[in-house]
């Protein structure tokens, strides 16, 4: 799921109005030439997509066809993705700052004290932690406030045919996008996300929202774009099918041996290392976890140097949001300030 | 009453130094001793021209020596191999003592922060230190109170959980880095500030 960071632009450029049954190849030329890419992965075509749709899942050609045709080609998305690539991304407290903040601490707690019976009940329901889910939502949208506004359908075409990086996976989104919107009878045009196609107060890509996304308040409808409860139903739904484990630990300080480092570093991103594995690679771990807890290694650049951290489970399934460490940690703090400023004003 | 003996008893000594002084000494010393010491020092200014007093006074010191030691020797036994070693294991440590709960505890002092080396090491509290934590060390205060630490000057104030004990006390109280950025400490460190509990 894509974090919103909410910067579209003024000068949105749209390649519009452009009969899609008579001009796909066109439209797709000119979004590859002024977006200049070395393409070298293959962009299945939109009449092929079309045609696979109506194949696999039963859609009216016709009905596609014009409702694709309405979709507008996002220039200000494809110059947002396009972004220098490779190059070193701030210090983590530097991008602490953006989350660890009075604004969003205080916004927490008032989501919170809004919200207290829906999070009580989903933390009995999935073992979430009332304050991860709150975390996220103020990480990923400022409590509802930021949800993005592109047409989902807009953004998810533009990605889907013209950034070949990731057209796979877009392509793949767009399908769960027109699945939803038929099985949850909402109108395809009229859903707002990110510029990445990220939905609602907890920014779900369609194929998460299709798993993932429950109705919490029992009203029949999966509404995650206005509705609180099921916003945070569907984020601890989402904690608890990728593995969350109440009552354990998120992540823990910790030293290590200067020479192991390195060595430490190199290991996978995921937390398939055995305590014990890890303190023979130099961690020096003083935790109580028993030695076959399974933990990965984590750096992180403070004001004052590197710090070195040990992530368990739980801080993986953080990554399974976003795929970052610096985002996970975020998450987390954000969490433990939450509840630590909700706990002295309850 | 004592001098005119006194007198009597020198004279003898005086004239029969070298004949019966060891036998006569003997006789008289045990029972007269302190009259003897408290003399000699009197009649020192007296008769100083006499030459032959070293040697008298060189006899008297036998008589001493010999006395005491029998009376002290049971006394000093016990006191001297026991005593000393006591002492030191007693008072080299100087613990201030723990209290016992830290509200009404109010003091102004320096505070000192946790560098990046600390973070992930054990407390004395068995927490691991985390230097984004907000927590602190403390020398008297029970661990796990909270307390609230407030930079004068700014009036900016944090509250911090004691997770460690402090022995050093060169700083009223050592914080985790991020309590003591909260505070401005990491600008100007020496800033006063005061430690309230909670």
């Amino acid at each position: 799921m894509n974090k919103i960071t909410n910067e579209e632009s003024k000068l949105i450029c749209s390649i519009n109005a452009v009969s899609m049954k008579r001009y796909a190849r066109t439209i797709l030329l000119s979004g590859l030439l002024l977006c200049s890419f070395g393409v070298t992965a293959e962009i299945v075509s939109i009449e092929t997509f079309i045609d696979d749709m109506v194949a696999r899942h039963n859609f009216n050609k016709f009905d596609l066809i014009d409702l694709l045709d309405q979709a507008k080609i996002k220039k200000s998305i494809l110059k947002v993705m396009s972004r220098p690539r490779g190059k070193k991304p701030s210090p983590w407290y530097k991008y602490r700052r953006i989350f660890l903040n009075a604004k969003r601490i205080n916004g927490g707690v008032k989501f919170w004290q809004r919200n207290a019976k829906a999070l009580k009940r989903a933390e009995a329901t999935y073992g979430v932690p009332a304050e991860m889910i709150v975390a996220i939502i103020g990480v990923e949208t400022l409590y509802g406030k930021i949800k993005g506004n592109f047409r989902v359908l807009d953004a998810l075409t533009t990605l889907a045919f013209n950034y070949p990086r990731r057209a796979d996976f877009f392509r793949q989104e767009l399908e769960h996008y027109l699945l939803l919107t038929r099985e949850e009878g909402l109108d395809p045009l009229a859903q707002k996300g990110s510029y990445a196609g990220a939905m609602g107060i907890g920014q779900f890509m369609p194929s998460s929202f299709r798993r993932f996304a429950v109705d919490f308040d029992g009203d029949g409808r999966r509404n995650i774009w206005t509705n609180n409860v099921d916003a945070i139903g569907s984020v601890a739904n989402y904690f608890r099918s990728h593995k969350w484990q109440p009552g354990q630990p998120v992540i823990k300080p910790t030293q290590v041996r200067p020479d192991a480092v390195e060595g430490l570093l190199a290991l996978e991103f995921k937390p398939q290392y055995t305590l014990r594995r890890l303190t023979r690679g130099g961690l020096l771990y003083h935790g109580d976890e028993p030695n076959s807890t399974k933990a990965m290694f984590i750096d992180l650049e403070t004001e004052i140097g590197t710090t070195y951290w040990v992530g368990f489970q739980n801080y993986y399934v953080i990554t399974r949001y976003n795929r970052s460490k610096r985002y996970a940690m975020a998450v987390y703090q954000l969490a433990q300030e939450i509840a630590n400023r909700y706990g002295q004003t309850r | 009453m004592d001098k005119p003996v006194d007198f009597s008893v020198i004279l003898v000594s005086f004239f029969l130094v070298g004949l019966v002084g060891c036998s006569s000494v003997e006789e008289v010393v045990p029972t007269e001793t302190p009259p003897d010491l408290s003399v000699e020092t009197n009649p020192q200014p007296i008769g100083p021209a006499h030459t032959s007093v070293p040697p008298e006074v060189s006899v008297p010191p036998e008589v001493p020596t010999t006395a005491p030691p029998q009376e002290t020797f049971d006394v000093p036994r016990p006191e001297e191999p026991v005593n000393p070693p006591k002492r030191e294991e007693n008072f080299k440590p100087h613990k201030p003592a723990i209290l016992q709960d830290s509200r009404g505890y109010v003091a102004r002092g320096y505070a000192f922060w946790y560098g990046v080396d600390d973070h992930g090491a054990k407390t004395a509290s068995g927490q691991l230190h985390d230097l984004y934590g907000m927590t602190a060390a403390h020398a008297t205060l029970p661990l796990l109170s909270r307390v609230r630490v407030k930079n004068i000057r700014t009036g900016r104030s944090v509250v911090v959980t004691v997770n460690d004990r402090l022995y050093d006390d060169s700083v009223l109280i050592k914080l985790s880095y991020w309590a003591a950025r909260r505070l401005g400490l990491d600008k100007r460190p020496s800033q006063i500030i005061e430690v309230r509990g909670l």
